[in-house]
Formats: structure tokens, C-alpha cells, sequence
């Protein structure tokens, strides 16, 4: 007697739970969504852990890839650099003092010609520091407060730079254009600039130290009636995308507002000017 | 216990089925098929529907169509299994069964059938491993069970 009432009551949980499914695909779309999220959130845990793990392991060798490369072709020029230097005669240059900074804003219009970063006074950033990226130079720091700063960056229209070409080290200065790159003036016309040319910083300003990677030359357009060449650069960093950057701290000794510059006291100079002429 | 690790596998092999293709077996489906085989039949339409409703998860607009679909499989399973002599051959056509019924109300009640390619590779595939997959599960989660 017992058996066939358990069996019925089984029976009558089974069909329960089956028509509970017919129920809930009647309710309303909404109501649904609404009572399947918090399941949702529980039941697919594992899984979006697993994505999120996975995505991570991948960024996390590509950054690898990336530095490894970055670390290389640096060793590389260090290499050249030292080279160079013992073959003129003079010392290495002292190694700067650099600040990781996450950026934490940035200008709404545009997204690359004002950066915030979360690092300030507190953290030895002052105004006028020099901010690049492994890639290349970003901007400047162009106001302080303990915690914070604001970055002005390279496409800003205000933004001059004193630059060179590595190759043929011809001087000129770089202002933005509208089209996110950059455009050289007071290029002397005869000048030699050729596309794919590498420019660098000058050291010519009180900001930017000798050196530093600036673009790469992608167009020199034939103008015949304009005063000076006409030269088209890209930066190397692209601004836009930046997540992290780094800001040279300037040494506690100078500031901008002496009006001397600092790079005397962070590199010896190139060349020495003996005082007294040598006799022949 | 033996329940609870029956859900758990059920889980784990949702997981594995989530991600993955299409073109893959129905892993859900076997694993629910072979624990039907040896529950009760409020257990089977338990587990059918904790199986479905991690199912419905990936696609919250048709929640309740895998959730009928399995429920009505794992039920169907528990109920039907004593009219088989050996349920480790009856395997194949409560899988086939299955399938059809899932098919059926994803088709009619639920967001739809898969293209044809990965519809048939992988019911073929489900059919090919069902009396694999019950004699593992069965090795696996009752041991000491016996065929009728």
C-alpha cells in the first residue's frame, strides 16, 4: 500500500518541476531576465573566472612579448650609445630618475591632448617634468597637486618641441596638427629629410632631454614655393590609447623657473669648450 | 551523496559543454541519461532540471526550455528504463529520444536550431558516446550496480 503513494508522490514533484519550466517560458520577457540574473551570476561564475583568467594570461604574454622587444632593441642602443660615447671620449650620462603614472583621465573631445595622471608633488613630479612612454615622448606635466597632475601632451595645440633628425641631425620644432600627428617647422629647405627618418628630442628647451623618441617621418611633401621643408612626423606613442606613463622627477637641485634649464645637471655636455685655447 | 555528486558532475560537464563548439557531443544530455538510468525518478527530474536550467543560463531569454526539455528526459528515463532488460543498450534509444524531444523544444519553444553541420555532427556524436559515456558514469558514480 505504501508503494504506490510514494511512487505517486514522486510522481507529482517530477511533473511539478517539469511543468515549472513550461511556467517560467510563459512569463513576461522582462520578469525573466529579472528572476534568472542572480542564478545567472552564480552559475556562470566558473566560467567568466576562467574567460577573465585566460584574457589575463594572454595580455599578460603579450606585455612579455612587448617588453622583451622593448628591453632588446634598448639594450641595443645602449650598447650603440656607449660606444659612441667611449669613442668620443666621454663619460656616460647619468641615468634619470622615472615615475610610473597611471592615467586616471583625460580630456573629453578629443582623448589625447590633456592627460591626468595619479601621481603628484607627493611622488617627486613637478611642473615642467618631461613624460614619455616606452614607445616615445608623451608631454609635459604642466600643473601639480599632491596627488595628481595634469599632463599636457604632445597634440595639444599649444605643445612646441625642439627636435632633431637622428640621422641627418638636422634641428627644427614640432607643433601639432589636427590630424593627430606632428609637423615640423624651421626646417631649412635644402635640409635632408627622407620618409622613415627617426626624430628625436633636441635638449634645445628647458623640458626635454637630449635624445628621447620622438616619430617617424612619414611624409616630406615637394613644395617649392614654402619658405622651410615641409615635414609630416607620426609620433611613436600613441597617445590616445595611453593607460601608463612615465615622468622624468627633475632633480631637487633645478627647476624650470630659474630659467636655466636642468639638463646641465642631469648630463654632462656633449662637447667641452676648453677655457683657454691651445696653443699649436 | 551519491545525488549530490551526480549534480556536480552534471555541472561540470555543463561547464565543459558551454565551452566548447556546437560541433561537440552533448555532454548534459549523456551525463543526465546516465545518471537517469540508476535514480529515482524524482531525483532524474531533478537533475534534468538543474542540468537544464545551468543550460538556460547561457541564453536567459528562453529561460524554462532546457529546463522542460531535461526535466521531461531525466523523468522519461527514470520511468521507461524497467521496460528495458539491459539498460546499458536501452542507452542508445533514450539518447536518440532525448535529443529529439531537445531539439523539438529548442526548435519550437527556444531560441532555435543550430545550423544542420553541428545539428548532426554532434547528435552523431552524442548517439556514438552514449554507451561509453553510461558505462563510465555508471563505473564512476554506482559501482556496485547491476543491469535488470
Amino acid at each position: 500500500m505504501v508503494k504506490p503513494l510514494v511512487t505517486a508522490w514522486q510522481d507529482r514533484i517530477a511533473w511539478l518541476v517539469i511543468i515549472l519550466g513550461l511556467v517560467l517560458l510563459l512569463l513576461p520577457h522582462q520578469l525573466r531576465l529579472a528572476l534568472t540574473q542572480p542564478l545567472q551570476t552564480v552559475l556562470l561564475a566558473p566560467l567568466r573566472l576562467g574567460a577573465a583568467v585566460s584574457q589575463s594570461v594572454r595580455d599578460v604574454r603579450a606585455e612579455n612579448d612587448r617588453l622583451t622587444l622593448l628591453a632588446t632593441r634598448l639594450a641595443v642602443e645602449n650598447a650603440c650609445l656607449e660606444s659612441a660615447s667611449q669613442t668620443a671620449g666621454l663619460e656616460p650620462r647619468v641615468s634619470l630618475a622615472l615615475t610610473r603614472a597611471p592615467v586616471i583621465s583625460r580630456d573629453l573631445t578629443t582623448f589625447e591632448r590633456w592627460l591626468v595622471i595619479s601621481r603628484g608633488t607627493r611622488h617627486g613630479v613637478r611642473p615642467g617634468a618631461p613624460v614619455i612612454t616606452p614607445d616615445g615622448v608623451c608631454g609635459k606635466v604642466i600643473a601639480c597637486g599632491p596627488h595628481q597632475s595634469l599632463v599636457q601632451t604632445l597634440l595639444a595645440p599649444e605643445s612646441r618641441i625642439a627636435v632633431l633628425n637622428l640621422r641627418s641631425r638636422v634641428p627644427a620644432l614640432a607643433r601639432p596638427d589636427r590630424a593627430g600627428r606632428l609637423v615640423l617647422e624651421y626646417a631649412p629647405k635644402e635640409s635632408d629629410f627622407k620618409v622613415g627618418d627617426t626624430v628625436v628630442t633636441a635638449g634645445l628647451g628647458t623640458v626635454f632631454p637630449k635624445g628621447l623618441k620622438l616619430g617617424e617621418v612619414i611624409a616630406v611633401p615637394d613644395r617649392p614655393e614654402a619658405l622651410f621643408k615641409p615635414v609630416t612626423v607620426q609620433p611613436f606613442a600613441d597617445v590616445s590609447r595611453i593607460e601608463q606613463v612615465f615622468v622624468i622627477c627633475l632633480p631637487e637641485t633645478t627647476a624650470l623657473d630659474t630659467g636655466s634649464g636642468w639638463l646641465e645637471n642631469t648630463a654632462r655636455p656633449e662637447v667641452s669648450i676648453p677655457d683657454q685655447p691651445t696653443s699649436p | 551523496m551519491r545525488t549530490f555528486i551526480a549534480f556536480l558532475l552534471l555541472y561540470l560537464l555543463f561547464l565543459v559543454q558551454a565551452s566548447v563548439t556546437p560541433w561537440w557531443p552533448d555532454l548534459v544530455l549523456l551525463g543526465l541519461v546516465a545518471v537517469s538510468l540508476h535514480e529515482t525518478r524524482i531525483t532524474s527530474a531533478l537533475a534534468g532540471a538543474f542540468a537544464g536550467l545551468c543550460l538556460d543560463m547561457t541564453n536567459p531569454a528562453f529561460t524554462g526550455t532546457s529546463l522542460f526539455a531535461l526535466a521531461v528526459t531525466g523523468y522519461g528515463v527514470a520511468l521507461l528504463r524497467a521496460l528495458f532488460y539491459r539498460a546499458r543498450w536501452a542507452t542508445l534509444l533514450f539518447v536518440l529520444m532525448a535529443l529529439a524531444l531537445k531539439w523539438a523544444a529548442l526548435a519550437l519553444l527556444g531560441s532555435g536550431l543550430p545550423g544542420l553541420a553541428p545539428l548532426l555532427v554532434s547528435s552523431a556524436l552524442t548517439v556514438v558516446l552514449a554507451p561509453l559515456a553510461e558505462l563510465g558514469l555508471t563505473r564512476l558514480l554506482y559501482p556496485g550496480w547491476q543491469p535488470a
